[in-house]
């Protein structure tokens, strides 16, 4: 089983993604900014890093990119070039931010409302580019 | 005008089909959005009261999100009409009737999910 970390702040769809991934991936969540650097980390130093980042980008507070951006850097802080690091996969419903995600370094991007069999076609595609380097 | 069935409102065996879900999953989650809607229609009513369309969008936008995700057309339909309107600047009572309609909405999906047998897990 892979270990995704969904960040989206609303209960329902932080729960739902997980329930499509039920036979994929073991998900953990974070509702804001702060949870989500924070479980990022802790995975990290427990030696259990996550295979795959579903991240959206409205989120209260520090949005989604921000993660996105404190993420890359401090992998590139330990040597991990830009397209190395975690899978980052960005949800969200403006195709507009898209170009600026993929500027920060995200690896690919999903649209709401959420498409099932989508979703687990971006998330087993990412992980088989991450296993393959 | 016919009056609404709850086919009309909630399909959770086509629906959790297509999401590829659990049905009893589908109804939690459902119901769990329902209940969380009356406290976001009272933020709207407070932000439609003092003008403040960036908090209408915003809440609008929360709701529009979950709605769609699961593919609660009774809720979608009248929040595209509402934000239509926020966007283009409707008039106070124009965004008055559209909102009325979607918290009836709100309140009928309430009423359904309240009422369903839980499928089993």
């Amino acid at each position: 089983m892979y270990r995704i970390l969904i960040v989206d702040d609303n209960y329902e769809n932080r729960q739902l993604i997980a329930e499509i991934l039920r036979e994929v991936a073991e998900c953990d969540f974070a509702a804001n900014g702060k949870e989500a650097i924070d479980a990022y980390n802790l995975a990290l130093e427990k030696g259990q890093p996550y295979n795959l980042l579903l991240l959206d980008i409205e989120l209260p507070e520090v949005n989604g990119l921000d993660i996105l951006d404190k993420i890359r850097e401090s992998e590139k802080s330990v040597g991990i070039p830009l397209g190395e690091g975690i899978p980052v996969i960005i949800v969200t419903a403006y195709e507009k931010r898209f170009l600026e995600a993929y500027n920060k370094g995200c690896d690919d991007y999903l649209l709401k409302p959420i498409d099932s069999d989508t979703l687990l076609k971006k998330i087993a595609s990412a992980l088989e580019k991450s296993n393959r380097e | 005008m016919d009056a609404p069935t709850p086919q009309n409102i909630l399909d959770v065996d086509q629906v959790s089909q297509q999401l590829k879900i659990r049905p009893h999953i589908y109804v939690k989650l459902v119901k769990s959005f329902a209940e969380s809607l009356p406290q976001k229609l009272n933020s709207f009513n407070d932000a439609l009261m003092s003008n403040d369309r960036d908090q209408m969008r915003m809440i609008l936008h929360e709701i529009k999100g979950t709605a769609g995700n699961l593919r609660l057309n009774t809720i979608i339909g009248p929040e595209t009409v509402l934000h239509t309107a926020v966007k283009a600047g409707g008039a106070p009572d124009i965004l008055l009737k559209h909102f009325d309609i979607l918290k009836t909405e709100s309140e009928r999906l309430l009423q359904y999910i309240g009422k369903i047998d839980m499928p089993a897990s």
